[in-house]
């Protein structure tokens, strides 16, 4: 047996070389994209950006407010069209054009896009998808969706054609409804590795009910039609909760249509027009009084039809003397002199304590943006400060606030003296399912229980004895009218005033407070121009929310 | 005898063939991990086109069905039926814990309650449950209508209050 010793084939080492070279090379490219190209990709890697849905706005019953729609902009590639003819009759019916029309811009075969038309909605497109034909082209936009359109606008606000949100929940709550968009990278997702995922944002759950809100907008734009009013608002709120049940604003908009209307529509005015709330501030001068001890509930002052203070002659609204009126009387008749005596029986530090503790001069921390914080003349802070105003703003002018922060503060003395935070969202819902819920923000005890009360007790004389628009069959309701003059650069408006009526109903057990508030209505007077809605709306609201009456069946025959 | 030829294997040969082996399961390897990524991307392609087309529907969904359920198309329906608007509220007050039931004579009184005018409660089965001296009279509000209730069932449905 022989054998041959030495290398068989003399190559064989070079070969070897190649091959372990080709082997670590693949290695290193495997260990590559396990580990660091799987976290970060190349910067000239085309990337796509996947859409996130914006979150939708639901009512407290779960009928959509808001939500996100699609059109789309439809495009053909005549580079791509064998048979133009055959393209433009299948096409131009669905859109509504002629054919020679689409015929004509599918003509040119050199070019590779062209814009046939935008903005169809999704019935068209999905016609459209379904005709298959080479060369035709969608492109999704995302827009908004507001069902409710005019009546709930000032609510909701807009989201612009860019994207970007204004006004409204949609501002407010911009962070958690805009959510994440994702990407890939690649020809069609042919790299997953920079695959990220959208997250869609959130959506809100509201304390609004949408039969409510939609029967407060139609009612008050009715009123301003037959007031000739130039403006009004109407807010419901749940006391004990602050969850505000509706909030309708006219002139209003259609937050789809937004660029037709006038931008000055665009702010909520219940939240940032200020106006002087005239005599609704009397029910916070009296109960503020009670409840620091400055006058017992017994207490009488003699009326004399006028007062000077600070060298300001300050006259009832009837100019009549009244002779010996108590609190109650003050109120149901609305006299300004008494609100003088009141006010200055309690001084003006404790004055405008409570006027601050009722939450005038700061923003109530409502979940809308653009809120005013109203105009009040503290006396610490004021260089011209002087005894006419503590006079003036007892009865609710010189003294500048939202509609807000009005029913805010009427709504602490309905909650037992508590002043709650209102708030329109109650459950924030992320795109995983995860809840977040707004539990009720209590801000803080402004009066007693025992003066809220009592304070209520006087406002249903005014509403029994005075102001009888305001009376729901069935229930009881406390309340206090507002007529003010309105402020210009040089005194007040002539024969123009801003009546309101802020009215608590059952007033036995609270469970709605509502503000009706009408700009330069015809019937100057809150008793005549704003009760009658707020006996409408909450004839709607107390139907809704299916609140039993609380009156005894006599009364209510009466009543009516 | 001819010389018996004897292979000695090398070194050399031993890398190549491991060489090689390596080679074709790096390239296995190679292969699997890019068919996969590729196979991957399409996947999630075609799942956000999917995702994108639920969307789509939802949102249509969505809108109709909150034009369906608005006030205003309720409204309008109902009109078209015939029915109007309940301009007016009427409080039915029924002496204490008095309840009438539509079915059998029974102290259950979980069912659906209905309200009976006139002389038609003489026909029905009337239960008196347990009195409750401090209990106040029981008040229930129906919505009604001149115009509607011509054509409506003769009975209201009981809206808020609780025995």
């Amino acid at each position: 047996m022989s054998s041959v010793d030495g290398p068989a084939f003399p190559r064989l080492p070079a070969v070897a070389v190649v091959l372990v070279t080709v082997i670590a090379v693949l290695a290193v490219r495997l260990v590559y994209l396990g580990t660091i190209a799987a976290s970060e990709m190349p910067a000239d890697t085309p990337k796509f950006s996947l859409h996130a849905q914006r979150g939708s706005m639901w009512d407290r019953s779960g009928n959509v407010l808001a939500t996100e729609r699609y059109a789309f902009d439809v495009y053909v590639a005549p580079n791509e069209v064998n048979d133009g003819a055959g393209f433009a009759a299948s096409v131009a019916p669905v859109l509504g054009r002629d054919v020679a029309d689409i015929e004509a811009a599918v003509a040119d075969h050199s070019l590779r896009w062209v814009s046939l038309e935008r903005e169809v909605p999704m019935a068209t497109a999905r016609v459209l998808r379904e005709l298959g034909l080479t060369g035709l082209h969608l492109q999704r936009n995302a827009r908004r969706a507001y069902p409710l359109g005019a009546d709930a606008a000032h609510l909701t606000g807009f989201v612009d054609i860019d994207g970007n949100s204004h006004y409204g929940l949609e501002e407010w709550y911009e962070d958690y409804l805009r959510g994440r968009p994702g990407n890939y990278a690649g020809n069609f997702g042919s790299d997953p590795r920079a695959f990220r995922a959208p997250v869609d944002g959130s959506d809100l759950i509201l304390s609004i009910d949408r039969t409510i809100q939609v029967a407060a907008a139609k009612l008050l734009r009715e009123a301003v039609e037959r007031e000739s009013a130039t403006g009004g608002t109407a807010i419901v709120v749940d006391p004990g909760t602050g969850e505000i049940l509706a909030s309708a604003s006219v002139p209003s908009y259609d937050p789809t249509d937004y660029a037709h209307a006038d931008p000055e529509w665009y702010r909520d005015p219940a939240v940032s027009a200020l106006y002087e709330p005239g005599s609704v501030m009397k029910a916070v001068t009296v109960a503020a009084a009670l409840d620091r001890g400055a006058v017992p509930p017994g207490w009488t002052y003699h009326d004399e039809a006028s007062i000077e203070v600070a060298g300001l002659e300050i006259s009832n609204w009837d100019r009549a003397a009244h002779g010996t009126v108590t609190l109650t009387d003050l109120l149901r008749l609305s006299l300004n002199v008494g609100a003088v005596h009141v006010a200055q029986a309690l001084g003006a530090d404790r004055f405008y304590e409570a006027l601050a503790e009722f939450g005038f001069g700061s923003a109530t921390g409502v979940d809308l943006a653009e809120e005013a914080v109203g105009i009040v003349r503290w006396p610490d802070s004021e260089a011209n400060w002087f005894e006419g105003y503590l006079a003036t703003n007892s009865f609710g002018q010189g003294i500048a606030t939202t509609p807000m922060q009005v029913v805010a503060a009427i709504a602490a003395i309905a909650n037992e003296g508590l002043l709650m935070r209102p708030h329109l969202v109650s459950e924030v819902i992320a795109a995983d399912g995860s809840v977040r819920r707004v539990r009720p923000q209590p801000v803080r005890q402004v009066i007693s229980a025992q003066t809220a009360h009592q304070t209520i007790r006087m406002l249903e004389e005014v509403v029994s004895g005075k102001v009888e628009q305001a009376n729901v069959p069935g229930y009881s309701v406390a309340g206090k009218t507002g007529t003010s003059e309105i402020p210009t650069a040089d005194g007040y408006e002539k024969h123009a005033t801003i009546a309101s009526f802020v009215g608590i109903v059952p007033s036995s057990r609270p469970r709605l407070v509502i503000l009706v508030k009408l700009d330069r209505p015809d019937s100057a007077r809150g008793s005549e121009a704003a009760a009658p809605v707020f006996r409408e709306i909450a004839q709607v609201a107390l139907d809704v929310l299916e609140i039993p009456p609380d009156q005894p069946l006599d009364s209510q025959t009466e009543g009516r | 005898m001819s010389p018996q030829r004897r292979t000695v294997i090398s070194p050399v040969h031993i890398v190549i063939v491991t060489s090689a082996v390596m080679l074709s399961l790096a390239g296995i390897l190679w292969l699997n991990q890019s068919s996969s990524l590729s196979s991957c991307g399409r996947r999630i392609a075609n799942l956000q086109a999917q995702r994108s087309r639920l969307l789509e529907r939802r949102s249509e969904a969505l809108i109709k069905f909150s034009e369906a359920t608005s006030p205003e198309y309720r409204e309008r329906r109902a009109r078209a039926l015939g029915f109007a608007p309940a301009r007016e509220l009427e409080y039915v007050g029924l002496p204490p814990s008095t309840f009438v039931t539509t079915g059998p004579a029974s102290l259950d009184v979980t069912g659906p309650l209905r309200i009976v005018h006139g002389d038609d409660i003489a026909n029905e089965h009337q239960v008196r449950a347990p009195s409750r001296d401090s209990e106040p009279g029981l008040t229930f509000s129906a919505a009604r209508d001149s115009h509607a209730e011509a054509l409506a069932p003769r009975t209201d449905t009981v809206q808020g209050g609780s025995p």
